[in-house]
């Protein structure tokens, strides 16, 4: 799958449909600015990006359910605004929401309607069906009302459907939201293990969860203002963000005229000190890129008339990388 | 297509008998609708006899094909842009929009359904009408009245999608439903033969499609008019037809154009 230039731009109601029509747009608004990406045959690929990043805009433009203002999608080889039918032959989509179906109908009777509809011939329709059933492991839930389905066998029917078709790729918005970890265990299993490793599926994901994007993508594309900032794998995002390690150091017995020493060091460079328990326990953050620094550091405290309780490098948290990168892109 | 269409018929057929009491409840709702009529009708008695002459003089029979058919007509005007609301509320608009079938596809087969329940409810109005209340129905020439019913439902259908695409855009309010159903059941002669309106409110009663349906109907039904002497009525509804069908496909296709390109086709 690939996407050139694509761009949607959501302009506010004009003339007589300003006065019959309310719409939250005051002016037009770039949800999806000039994003072009490249998909490989069989990779999961992430998206990830803040609340109003156009994340849904693109999953929905590359499903054809809203139309780019410019820009160009592949499916397949397939143009998706000159061929939207053959492009729809190719792509299955399972979204979040728990209530795409018919509630007074079972699963089965649900994946049947939506597989004719898909147009899968009539002769292979129960089998298809029940294969879909089969691989997000709701066989034995097949004939029980959609009601009185859980959140976590509502996402999975949602896949099932999306399997239908045999898609070349799946379009899956937020596939775990809303489900326990155990749940959202087995369908994490479900994507990585069966549908990518074993079925070779391309897969294209949304997420906000950048752990679940660590444990199942190949690569992760993250938006930001609509714009991609960042393509790549999650170890390269790590290489491209973390330029500093980060040191704890918990500390008692510092005097008031050293924390004031520190106070000024942490306008002027990446330390920040917090009071543990109000009784003289202090912990410092240290940024740095040299660990001489943070041994300095450590003279100076005990120099000072403190204790250094623990000192230790942690790992940075692909939160703060995700937040690093969209704070830069920002400031940028 | 034939999956398609069996699909969304067995569908709406699993939802509906899911809800066994409603079925029990429109049957009422028929049973005391024609008593209603009946009995008003014998208040009224044979005093507007002569505004009624053409059908056959009888109030009762003269409302009873009004209500049921209009219905009908009610069904054609409504089910198009009911469907695209009751999908974008339920959800299952963008699961459907995803496949290959067209959208307009869509629409059509989903209303499938409100058409043959309506189909049923007219039989039951006519059936009661005629068991129960005695309306004699021995005179009708039913495969003209057919004719008439294929032609207005053609007709009220273009009017339905027309609708429809007015709710694609705006989501709810579409003046087509107003004009042609509460204003024109009132003027096309439903409860009352036009006769009894103003001069210039019966002249706007040749303005709407339902005027020469209910019309020809009523002329098939209770008094077995031929083939030629429903002519008139028959292609003044041919025209209608020939009119508005071209007319919604445009509308159609611009509303999910403009849809698609708002990014409000699922939104409600």
């Amino acid at each position: 799958m690939e996407t050139e230039r694509l761009i949607k731009i959501f302009y506010p109601p004009r003339g007589l449909l300003k006065v019959v029509s309310k719409s939250p747009l005051k002016s037009e608004l770039t949800a999806v600015d000039e994003v072009s990406l490249k998909v490989n045959e069989g990779e999961v690929f992430g998206l990830l990006g803040p609340n109003g990043a156009g994340k849904t805009t693109l999953i929905k433009m590359l499903c054809t359910l809203i139309r780019p203002t410019s820009g160009r999608v592949l499916i397949g080889g397939v143009d998706i605004l000159q061929e939207e039918d053959k492009a729809k032959r190719l792509i299955g989509l399972a979204t979040a929401d728990e209530r795409n179906f018919y509630w007074r109908l079972t699963a089965r009777e649900n994946l049947e309607f939506f597989a004719a509809l898909s147009n899968v011939p009539r002769a292979r329709l129960k089998r298809a069906v029940s294969e879909a059933l089969e691989q997000v492991g709701l066989t034995d839930a097949a004939d029980n009302m959609f009601y009185s389905f859980s959140s976590g066998m509502k996402q999975k029917l949602g896949i099932a459907r999306a399997l239908l078709v045999n898609p070349r790729i799946l379009f899956l918005d937020e596939p775990t939201r809303s489900l326990d970890p155990i749940t959202a265990l087995g369908v994490k299993q479900l994507i990585r293990k069966r549908f990518a490793d074993d079925q070779g599926k391309t897969i294209f994901l949304s997420t906000h969860r950048l752990e679940e994007a660590e444990q199942l993508c190949d690569r992760i594309a993250i938006m930001d203002g609509g714009r991609v900032i960042f393509v790549g794998s999650v170890g390269e995002l790590r290489k491209k963000v973390t330029q500093k390690d980060k040191y704890i150091v918990e500390t008692k017995g510092l005097s008031d005229k050293w924390l004031a020493k520190a106070a000024l060091r942490e306008s002027l460079h990446d330390i920040s000190l917090s009071n543990i328990d109000g009784n003289g326990s202090w912990r410092l953050e240290v940024k740095t890129r040299e660990g001489d620094s943070v041994s300095k550091l450590l003279g100076e405290i005990v120099a000072g008339g403190g204790r250094v309780v623990s000192c230790y490098k942690e790992q940075c948290r692909l939160e703060d990388l995700f937040i690093d990168l969209v704070k830069g892109g920002r400031s940028n | 297509m034939l999956s398609k269409i069996i699909a969304f018929l067995k569908r709406d057929f699993k939802s509906e008998v899911s809800y066994r009491f409603s079925f029990l409840m429109n049957l009422f709702s028929i049973l005391f609708s024609i008593a209603t009529f009946f009995f008003l009708s014998k208040l009224i008695g044979k005093s507007v006899g002569f505004q009624l002459k053409e059908y056959g003089g009888d109030y009762f029979s003269f409302v009873l094909i009004g209500i049921a058919f209009s219905s009908f007509l009610g069904t054609g005007l409504s089910s198009f842009s009911s469907t695209i609301s009751g999908a974008q509320s339920e959800g299952t608009l963008e699961a459907m929009l995803i496949t290959p079938t067209k959208v307009s596809g869509i629409i059509v087969m989903a209303s499938l359904w409100d058409f043959l329940m309506t189909a049923f409810d007219v039989i039951l109005y006519l059936a009661l009408g005629s068991l129960l209340f005695g309306v004699n129905l021995s005179k009708a020439n039913v495969p003209g009245a057919l004719l008439v019913l294929i032609l207005t439902v053609t007709a009220f259908s273009g009017l339905g999608i027309i609708s429809a695409s007015f709710i694609m855009v705006l989501k709810r309010g579409d003046p087509i439903n107003w004009l042609f159903g509460t204003f024109s059941s009132f003027v096309g002669g439903t409860f009352f033969p036009i006769t009894v309106l103003p001069v210039w409110l019966q002249k706007m009663a040749y303005l709407f499609p339902i005027f020469y349906a209910l019309r020809a109907m009523r002329h098939a039904v209770l008094q077995g008019f031929s083939f030629m002497a429903l002519l008139p009525d028959i292609a003044a509804l041919a025209l209608f037809s020939l009119i508005i069908l071209p007319i919604s496909m445009v509308a159609f296709k611009k509303a999910i154009k403009f849809a698609k390109t708002d990014g409000s086709l699922v939104t409600y």
